[in-house]
């Protein structure tokens, strides 16, 4: 278990540069080394389909953000609203840990297969859809609406990047909005 | 881009698409399925434009074709959901099939067809996902491109 709590403050210090730093490109290139910490975690706790998955979404994820990043500088920052948003995320941090405490001591422990629908679906995965992977039968049958949801997710996601990265139509930096008038 | 990542590009890209569709018609087998398949199908397309670069007009053609993907993969899997009000008449399950019926025959364990629609709903999906990630990526470099036109003016 060491190895995992290494990586966990790898992760952890990785977070922090990317969020810290004030280059953009060592941002996302840290990001990438977060991502990829927890793909060696998957794998250590056995899970080489998520590490898979894990690994090339963190890949893609890292060049269309280089790509991105790659021509622009740092954006601006919000100055003078400092305290009211700081206190605003304090209070909500507290709220959720407050949250987490109650939630984590009804757990059952780590690793340990207590949920009975868990059972159900890897005991008769096979016999009840046919398919020999049990990630497969729970993501495309058993929880197939889950898939479904995640495709119209990426479906409405594509359409508001394409309608963010447009030239023409915009409108120009000295142009006002319509409603001020 | 060099000579030498062309040429590498050249012969290693069909392998790479290869195994992003071997990932997803044996999905159901072992590792793999549409998300992984998909995503690698979009890294093979996306190191195509890469290495080998692309004009301004076959940016704005190949986006196209990569939002018709993505709007086929998630209407073809739509479809799929639907078809299983169709198990009433195929396979009788209670009296009425229902949304997301796996209507087809199970088939022999371990045959690339078997688990009846599963196949199909990772082929809907390996669409869907690596038009839709191919499309983002194209986007952002015709919007560079774009932007460095604007800045040049």
């Amino acid at each position: 278990m060491a190895e995992l709590y290494l990586l966990l403050v790898f992760i952890i210090i990785a977070a922090l540069v990317a969020i810290e730093n004030h280059n953009l490109l060592s941002s996302v290139i840290s990001l990438g080394a977060a991502g990829l910490g927890l793909c060696v975690i998957f794998l250590l706790l056995g899970a080489p389909e998520l590490a898979l998955t894990q690994l090339v979404v963190e890949v893609l994820a890292l060049i269309i953000l280089v790509r991105a990043t790659v021509t622009k500088t740092a954006p601006e920052t919000y100055k003078g609203r400092e305290l009211v948003s700081y206190s605003i995320t304090g209070i909500f941090i507290i709220i959720f840990m407050a949250f987490a405490a109650y939630a984590f001591r009804c757990l059952p422990g780590f690793g340990f297969p207590a949920e009975k629908v868990a059972k159900y679906f890897l005991e008769n995965g096979l016999s009840q859809t046919g398919a020999q992977s049990v990630v497969s039968a729970i993501a495309l049958d058993f929880r197939a609406i889950d898939s479904l949801a995640a495709v119209a997710v990426i479906f409405a996601a594509v359409i508001g990047t394409l309608s963010i990265l447009r030239i023409r139509g915009r409108k120009g930096i000295n142009e006002r909005d319509e409603i001020d008038s | 881009m060099r000579l030498i990542v062309k040429t590498v590009t050249r012969v290693t890209i069909g392998l790479v698409f290869m195994f992003g569709l071997f990932l997803t018609f044996q999905g159901h087998l072992n590792l793999g399925g549409g998300i992984a398949g998909g995503v690698i199908v979009a890294l093979a397309l996306i190191l195509d434009v890469l290495a080998f670069g692309r004009a301004q007009r076959e940016l704005i053609e190949s986006r196209q074709k990569a939002l018709a993907s993505m709007v086929t993969g998630a209407v073809f899997f739509l479809l799929l959901a639907c078809s299983g009000y169709a198990g009433y008449g195929l396979k009788m399950c209670g009296n009425y099939g229902f949304f997301l019926y796996n209507f087809l025959p199970k088939g022999a364990e371990g045959k690339i067809l078997s688990a009846g629609l599963i196949p199909f709903y990772n082929l809907a999906i390996t669409l869907a996902l690596s038009g839709a990630l191919f499309s983002v990526f194209l986007s952002l470099t015709y919007f560079v491109v774009q932007v460095k036109e604007e800045v040049e003016e």
